[in-house]
């Protein structure tokens, strides 16, 4: 049993680990610098999976609630960057950026050089993205499955950049802001032809849109329409579409593969604007950015503790649904 | 109240439901075999080997003191305040033996306790907090300095 206390630092450095899983990505770079020992626990690949800045409070990140944060600061963020992907070390498979910081092309390309196994990305609500910048970062991401997209970025030239380099794209979410129009749909069935789910929850699309996407994605198994707001353009004037005007527009096996929300189940009634306050002083943009009814492509956490010691009753009813939608069973989305 | 006899020998044998281990110091403890089943080394052995619970189970990488602190944890199920008693050594020394032992949810309760106390600290009040000496060398500290200002000041949105 000698033999224990041998390989004590290996021990220390696996339960160091243990501790940095508890933290948040800020946490773990600050653990980095305390000494030799820490640092080197901060590099095991075990931490480094997920990249989620959504959460960003720290000591070293105050007053980031505001969309286009550090955009003229940006050089302290670049080395925050710079430094967690050096501990990552190339392992990160999914990343998920703060939706408030400003996001220049040089901190676009500094992550997507050092994250070539990326197959998840979050983008944030503002940044850089020039056409030409798109390209680059889609040429690394090449392993890439799924993306959030914001109306920070052209969703068609960045289909267009997926098209030239990334073949596996299985999953698409806008958020709000972003519109969806037939010009996607079609970019998509050329670019991303093997999608199978599609969340355009709050964006303002089109009945032509919509049958597009619906009929040319072989693959697609879920579009999610919650809270959409959809127009007619075929006829004169707007027109804006109900859920009861799509069923009789659309074939039987399109409306069953849409997730819409029916008398007030989706998860924006049920957050509301009032969502997580302190998470988001300024209103529901962020939650809708984060919060999905197909969890794949949701990254919030659902409802915090917080926000049930303050809200009980109605938290009890969000982690309900919550649960409903993790287990795919619970209230329907579709008309039975 | 009254009890009856089934109610009686089952309080008896959960009584005699204990296992005797013995310390790095040579202390030999009684332990209930419900705190004992969740030290995974101890239990593998007595549930793959019918052993004779008298016979002391050694564990020479734990001192009495520290099993001690480890067991009353364990029967306070797992409380926040009593641990905040501990001194740095001793739940250092909790932190080793739970990790040797094998208690999965004492080291998860542990590793939370302790990230708590690391979140949204700076570096140096970690250090100090914890009596960490900074090893680098000064060729490294200049350099983590250089690239690493986010850490070292204040950060002020535009």
């Amino acid at each position: 049993m000698e033999n224990t206390y041998q390989n004590r630092n290996d021990l220390m450095n696996e339960i160091l680990v243990k501790i940095f899983l508890c933290l948040n990505v800020v946490d773990v770079a600050v653990a980095s610098l305390v000494c030799k020992a820490w640092n080197k626990a901060c590099h095991d690949p075990s931490l480094w999976g997920k990249i989620d800045l959504s959460t960003l409070g720290s000591y070293c990140f105050k007053k980031l609630n505001r969309i286009g944060a550090y955009r003229h600061t940006s050089l302290k963020m670049t080395q925050f960057l710079k430094h967690i992907l050096s501990l990552s070390d190339g392992n990160t498979t999914c990343f998920i950026f703060n939706f408030y910081v400003y996001l220049t092309n040089e901190q676009f390309f500094i992550v997507a050089e050092r994250t070539p196994k990326l197959k998840r990305v979050v983008l944030p609500q503002t940044g850089d993205f020039s056409r030409a910048g798109l390209d680059i970062v889609m040429k690394s991401w090449s392993c890439l499955e799924s993306i959030t997209i914001t109306s920070g970025v052209s969703a068609f030239y960045l289909l267009q950049s997926i098209g030239k380099y990334c073949n596996n794209i299985t999953e698409m979410k806008f958020s709000r802001g972003c519109n969806f129009e037939e010009k996607h749909a079609l970019a998509m069935t050329k670019y991303t032809p093997k999608l199978k789910m599609l969340s355009i929850r709050t964006v303002a699309t089109s009945l032509k849109a919509l049958t597009c996407a619906l009929d040319s994605l072989e693959h697609l198994e879920k579009l999610n329409i919650c809270h959409c707001v959809i127009m007619d353009t075929t006829l004169p004037g707007t027109y804006m579409l109900d859920i009861e005007d799509l069923r009789h527009r659309l074939d039987p096996s399109s409306v069953k593969k849409l997730l819409y929300c029916n008398e007030r189940s989706c998860l924006r009634c049920i957050n509301g604007d009032d969502t997580n306050p302190d998470r988001q002083p300024g209103g529901p943009l962020e939650d809708i950015w984060g919060e999905d009814e197909i969890t794949s492509l949701a990254h919030l956490p659902p409802p915090s503790e917080t926000y049930r010691r303050t809200h009980p009753r109605m938290h009890s009813f969000m982690v309900r649904i919550w649960k409903s939608f993790s287990s795919g069973s619970g209230p329907s989305f579709l008309p039975s | 109240m009254q009890k009856t006899e089934g109610e009686e020998s089952k309080a008896e044998n959960e009584e005699v439901k204990q296992v005797t281990l013995m310390t790095s110091d040579g202390v030999k403890m009684k332990v209930e075999i419900s705190i004992v089943y969740e030290m995974e080394i101890v239990r593998s052995f007595i549930e793959v080997n019918d052993a004779d619970h008298s016979v002391p189970f050694p564990l020479p990488n734990v001192s009495s003191h520290t099993l001690d602190l480890i067991i009353e944890l364990v029967k306070n199920e797992y409380d926040d305040e009593f641990m905040k008693t501990f001194s740095h050594d001793e739940l250092k020394e909790v932190l080793v033996a739970a990790n040797y032992l094998n208690m999965k949810t004492l080291l998860d309760f542990i590793a939370t306790a302790i990230a708590n106390l690391l979140e949204k600290k700076s570096v140096e009040f970690i250090r100090n907090f914890f009596n960490i000496v900074n090893d680098f060398t000064p060729e490294e500290e200049a350099e983590i300095r250089k690239t690493n200002e986010w850490v070292f000041q204040d950060l002020d949105e535009d």
